[in-house]
């Protein structure tokens, strides 16, 4: 579960090139290629492996005009689902009950 | 399996260095982007075979051993070297080994290897088929495939790439279709032929970035089913790089410059593959998605996309 006093990072295992705000994800022991959004592009940069999920809330917030538990329950979806996907890892687990994730849209190429 | 096991009888004795027996003293020079590319060692057959092929992009002997360009060479090996392969049903596949300053490659009847020592070199072992047809029936293929490979890798470290698409010329500008297999890439260059337009290539073509902004196409001679091998032709800047979707009728979407990227980077053989070399294809594939506008095509056999694609691209 993830929640907001989580620390998670990017996988070894991924490289990746922002875009016109989009990132340009390789896999590569898959040689996958995928193609995240903006929010879930910041995401990666933010995963440092260092700052907590909310201070990412807290980041984004001077980027988004968005309330805030809006943001917060946002960015905790894409960061379980990048998570899930296999792009971010847990470093440091949560401590508090994780909110449910839901599965936001995942561009892939062939 | 580890690498070469498919391919090799003693995949461990693969070639560690750039040596071993020539199969004579005859040398060409192929006029390609990046190049040229020189290879020697070949027999007279061999030279012959690579003339007949690629026609017009040989240049005169006299360039062979020159400086500059791609220097590669051809070694003779025994046919006990490499193991029987079941051709039937079987997808044309080379097996490869990444490191930081070298590329192995093993196939049929093909071990290879690209360095760097500085600058990049080629270097093709292969042999007889024990029958005595390998000049005949199996080398004109073998040397094509390696060059393929050579080129893929060349382009990369010009700041280009080598592209799994079809490219065709209208208006004096070229447009790529990408897509893997079956994607359509054949039938576009068929319809396109048939409307009148020049086709490239139906398979791969060498996109790369021109110095003022922009990007440029160059033919290679490396086809499908349609275009032609033996030919040269001036290079053609990029107008458009096109996803190829079949539907029931012409329709364009835009693509991002990130989703083009990805797109491009998924259509580059070889390098796409390669954990040391990845990184700079992106970074090219980067520059090159914001060269021309992009876009996914869809396209029937029935219905004529030009217009609409002349139209949609801005």
């Amino acid at each position: 579960m993830i929640a907001l006093d989580t620390v998670l990072r990017r996988h070894d295992d991924i490289r990746y090139r922002t875009i016109d705000r989009e990132a340009v994800v390789v896999r590569q022991r898959a040689a996958e290629v995928l193609v995240l959004n903006d929010v879930a592009s910041r995401i990666l940069d933010l995963a440092d492996g260092a700052a907590p999920v909310g201070a990412w809330v807290e980041a984004l917030a001077a980027e988004y005009a968005v309330p805030r538990a809006e943001l917060a329950r946002d960015v905790l979806e894409f960061a379980a689902e990048l998570a899930r996907e296999g792009l971010l890892e847990v470093v440091s687990p949560a401590t508090a009950a994780a909110r449910p994730a839901m599965v936001p849209a995942l561009g892939k190429t062939p | 399996m580890s690498f070469g096991e498919a391919f090799l009888a003693l995949p461990d004795l693969f070639p560690a260095r750039r040596s071993g027996e020539p199969w004579g003293g005859r040398s060409v020079s192929l006029e390609l982007p990046g190049g040229p590319y020189q290879v020697s060692g070949l027999s007279a057959a061999q030279e012959s075979q690579v003339r007949e092929r690629f026609g017009e992009l040989c240049g005169a002997p006299a360039a062979a051993g020159g400086t500059g360009g791609v220097q590669s060479r051809l070694f003779a090996v025994a046919a006990g070297d490499f193991r029987e392969v079941d051709t039937r049903g079987w997808e044309y596949a080379i097996d490869f080994d990444h490191a930081p300053r070298s590329v192995r490659c093993a196939g049929l009847r093909i071990m290879a290897r690209l360095d760097w020592s500085p600058v990049l070199s080629g270097s093709l072992w292969t042999c007889e088929d024990g029958k005595g047809r390998a000049e005949q029936e199996l080398f004109p293929g073998i040397f094509e495939n390696f060059l393929r490979v050579l080129l893929a890798y060349r382009l990369t470290e010009l700041g280009g790439a080598l592209l799994h698409s079809a490219g065709v010329v209208d208006g004096g500008q070229a447009f790529l279709f990408l897509g893997a297999s079956g994607a359509g890439k054949t039938t576009l260059s068929r319809l396109s032929l048939a409307a009148g337009r020049t086709v490239l290539s139906d398979d791969l073509n060498a996109l790369s970035p021109l110095p003022g902004g922009g990007a440029r196409v160059d033919k290679l001679p490396f086809t499908g089913d349609v275009g032609d091998r033996r030919s040269g032709s001036p290079a053609y800047p990029l107008r458009g790089l096109l996803q190829l979707e079949k539907g029931p009728a012409a329709a364009f979407r835009p693509l991002s410059a990130a989703r083009a990227a990805a797109l491009l980077l998924a259509c580059s053989p070889f390098v796409n593959a390669d954990p040391h070399r990845r990184e700079r294809l992106a970074a090219n594939l980067s520059g090159l998605a914001r060269a021309a506008p992009a876009g996914v095509l869809t396209f029937s056999r029935e219905g004529d996309f030009w217009d609409m694609l002349r139209k949609s691209l801005p």
